[in-house]
């Protein structure tokens, strides 16, 4: 654990809000892009994003230090978008938002402009499965067999899902 | 000319051909300009998703997270220790609500009991007495008193079971994708259930099989909560909802507290 992250987790654990606020703040752009783009829903991601960061609160005396904060942060929050994700396919909630939903659309921020919103929008409307193995492989950067293990499919669905979703993205953005 | 399929340009994009068929497939895209396109296409979707940043949350969501924060705070320092200390923290709102209104609750159930304990006790003493003006007077006192007696215990039922019923459908429509605090919850159950058991003991000795009836169901649901976890995994809070959903017991207690409101006041 470098010195600032065994820092910064020592005063959260002791309760200190100030630290977890800052905390929040330095790890939340990373983990709420990650919750947005596999949800593909703003609302949910919010919802996710208030999740993931209770987990946090809970949990961070199990954090032990053997990676860094950030990657602990990260692995956490891909199990919380991956358990939000199986939930809501058992509730067939996804099926009944509809593919052009402009809600999907993303605010502008100073990192989402010109052809990166076009991608955004366009990803956000993926059908969820190729949506997850793609934002995990190509936006991620995981292997297929990490995303495999994740989702409890084989390394060649994993493959075969990103290629599906390159072919729909392709159309969408021509 | 025989195009490639996309899935093999897919593979040429990630590299993954043989080194053979790597040279195949760029041979053919230097004569073909739609299997160009579909490369060229193909890359830049994976070179601009490789360069998607991070998305800064919009500021309601870090305040949503210090409320909840605040909650389960105020909740998990009450379940330990607000039966013991008068003195609350000004920030607990939250908790001053639930206990208020559990408070309210069991005054209420006793209130009720004792009224009716007073009644009953009133009735057994004078119960010759009560005959022979029925006898004189046709009755009409006593059946004003036990029309008084059963508004009386109708009143408090139907306020009973519009707080637990709170109490159902926050469980039964939470969420949780890891664990979920529900000490709030619980607490207000674990009080219900007193109010509940002199409420099904009234209604019994009253007559009132319905009301004695769904009191039993909602007391075995309360009891569950209240005995359980101050925080659940996602399987045990499913196994609550289902448990909640099975009996039906919120239907059953919409459809009798409705009813209960509805009655005319006599």
């Amino acid at each position: 654990m470098s010195r600032p992250d065994a820092e910064l987790v020592a005063r959260c654990r002791a309760g200190d809000s100030d630290a977890f606020e800052l905390l929040y703040r330095e790890h939340s752009p990373r983990l709420f892009a990650l919750a947005r783009r596999m949800t593909g829903s703003p609302q949910e991601s919010e919802d996710l994003l208030q999740e993931i960061f209770l987990q946090v609160h809970r949990k961070l005396d199990s954090y032990r230090g053997e990676a860094a904060l950030g990657t602990w942060l990260y692995r956490l929050a891909i199990r919380q978008c991956l358990d939000f994700l199986r939930s809501r396919q058992g509730k067939m909630r996804s099926a009944s938002r509809p593919l052009e939903d402009d809600s999907t659309l993303l605010p502008p921020t100073r990192e989402t402009h010109g052809a990166r919103i076009d991608i955004e929008r366009a990803v956000a409307r993926l059908p969820e499965g190729c949506r997850v193995a793609f934002v995990l492989h190509d936006v991620e950067g995981l292997e297929h067999k990490q995303i495999g293990e994740m989702l409890g499919v084989s390394e060649s669905t994993s493959k075969s899902q990103v290629f599906k979703a390159r072919i729909k993205l392709r159309a969408m953005l021509r | 000319m025989t195009h490639p399929s996309e899935e093999v340009l897919n593979d040429y994009v990630e590299r993954e051909l043989s080194p053979a068929e790597y040279v195949r497939i760029a041979t053919h895209l230097e004569t073909c300009a739609e299997c160009a396109l579909v490369v060229d296409d193909l890359q830049h979707i994976v070179r601009d998703a490789s360069a998607l940043g991070p998305l800064e949350p919009p500021a309601h969501v870090w305040a949503a997270i210090q409320e909840r924060l605040a909650e389960s705070r105020l909740a998990s320092e009450s379940s330990v220790g607000s039966r013991q200390s008068a003195v609350q923290s000004p920030k607990s709102t939250v908790q001053s609500r639930w206990t208020r209104f559990a408070w309210a609750a069991a005054t209420a159930a006793l209130i009720v009991m004792a009224f009716f304990t007073g009644r009953f006790t009133y009735q057994h003493e004078q119960q010759d007495a009560a005959r022979q003006t029925a006898a004189a007077g046709g009755g009409r006192a006593s059946v004003e008193d036990a029309t008084v007696r059963e508004r009386v215990l109708l009143i408090a039922v139907g306020d009973h079971l519009e707080r637990s019923q709170m109490v159902l459908v926050e469980l039964a429509h939470a969420e949780t994708r890891g664990e979920l605090d529900i000490s709030a919850e619980r607490q207000l159950a674990d009080d219900l259930v007193a109010s509940n058991r002199l409420y099904r003991q009234t209604a019994q000795q009253m007559g009132q099989t319905n009301v004695a009836g769904l009191l039993d169901e909602l007391e075995r649901v309360l009891v569950e909560v209240a005995r359980g976890p101050s925080t659940v995994s996602m399987g045990q809070l499913t196994d609550i909802q289902q448990r909640i959903e099975a009996l039906g017991i919120v239907f059953k207690v919409k459809v009798i507290g409705s009813e209960i409101r509805q009655q005319p006041v006599s």
